[in-house]
């Protein structure tokens, strides 16, 4: 076995990247607002721009995304970045959306608490494929920080302190819109939020 | 003890909607701790006649001496974590 090879193979367990000197938050958003606010008509701690509803209505309630389904994104300008928010669920999923071109191009990182895992999928000209999972226990309703980068071809995901899932893709990455989606009212998304790199 | 393989697999799905997504049959029938695609073909290549793809997969050894006995599979590499 050569070292490239030995090198390559463990390339698939990389350490979790902490914050790095000069990151600067893009977007920061506490969901903090009166109970019922649709997601369109609210306005984030900081962002560059508002939330775009794609689908469904996503709402606030009790100072988080909750309440209802939806996908919604916030046009951030730069394709590589850190994104982050606090999930909790029972059933169904919230997700994580990134590099969103249209609704039929985007990727989507899933906490599937309905499974216990988390997903990488990539839709391009809406073929939809799973890119890589990871199993863990996230369906107790308590909050689990989803985490993914995006730098060039390199992306990586993760739940709390499991160890990080690296992939490589080219796809969809002139893309500028990240957001966020639940396909289960009763999930709670807080704490979004998007780091330069 | 847990393993880190790599191991050839057909796909599953038709890629039409997120739920029948295209996705490594092993994901199917065995319980993987992790794993990703290494093959990383372009979702555009992949309709109509979609082939198979080699998945890097973190699994106990007892899953993985059940994939190498299956013939649907064909375990590439293995090594201790």
């Amino acid at each position: 076995m050569t070292m490239t090879t030995l090198h390559d193979r463990r390339r698939f367990i990389v350490k979790q990247q902490t914050s790095a000197r000069g990151q600067s938050v893009i977007v920061w958003d506490t969901f903090t607002d009166a109970n019922g606010t649709l997601l369109s008509a609210h306005t984030p701690d900081r962002s560059p721009a508002g939330w775009q509803t794609v689908s469904g209505n996503l709402t606030i309630n009790g100072n988080r995304c909750t309440g209802a389904t939806g996908l919604s994104v916030i046009h951030i300008g730069r394709a590589d970045f850190a994104l982050s928010a606090s999930v909790r669920g029972v059933s169904g999923s919230a997700s994580l959306i990134a590099r969103y071109g249209d609704s039929l191009n985007y990727w989507k990182l899933i906490a599937k608490f309905s499974v216990n895992a988390i997903e990488l999928w990539e839709q391009t000209a809406s073929i939809w494929t799973l890119r890589g999972s990871a199993s863990v226990s996230i369906n107790d309703g308590a909050d689990h920080t989803l985490r993914a980068t995006f730098n060039g071809q390199a992306i990586r995901f993760w739940v709390d302190a499991v160890v990080p899932l690296a992939y490589s893709s080219t796809s969809h990455q002139s893309n500028v819109r990240v957001g966020v989606s639940s396909d289960a009212a009763a999930n709670a998304i807080d704490h979004f939020k998007v780091s330069s790199l | 003890m847990n393993k880190l393989a790599a191991i050839l697999t057909p796909y599953s799905g038709d890629g039409k909607s997120q739920s029948s997504g295209f996705r490594p049959t092993l994901s199917d029938f065995y319980p993987l701790h992790a794993w990703r695609d290494v093959t990383a073909a372009p979702t555009a290549n992949l309709p109509p006649d979609v082939n198979a793809l080699v998945i890097e997969a973190i699994l106990d050894e007892t899953t993985l001496a059940e994939i190498q006995a299956d013939p649907a599979f064909i375990v590439l590499w293995e090594e201790d974590l």
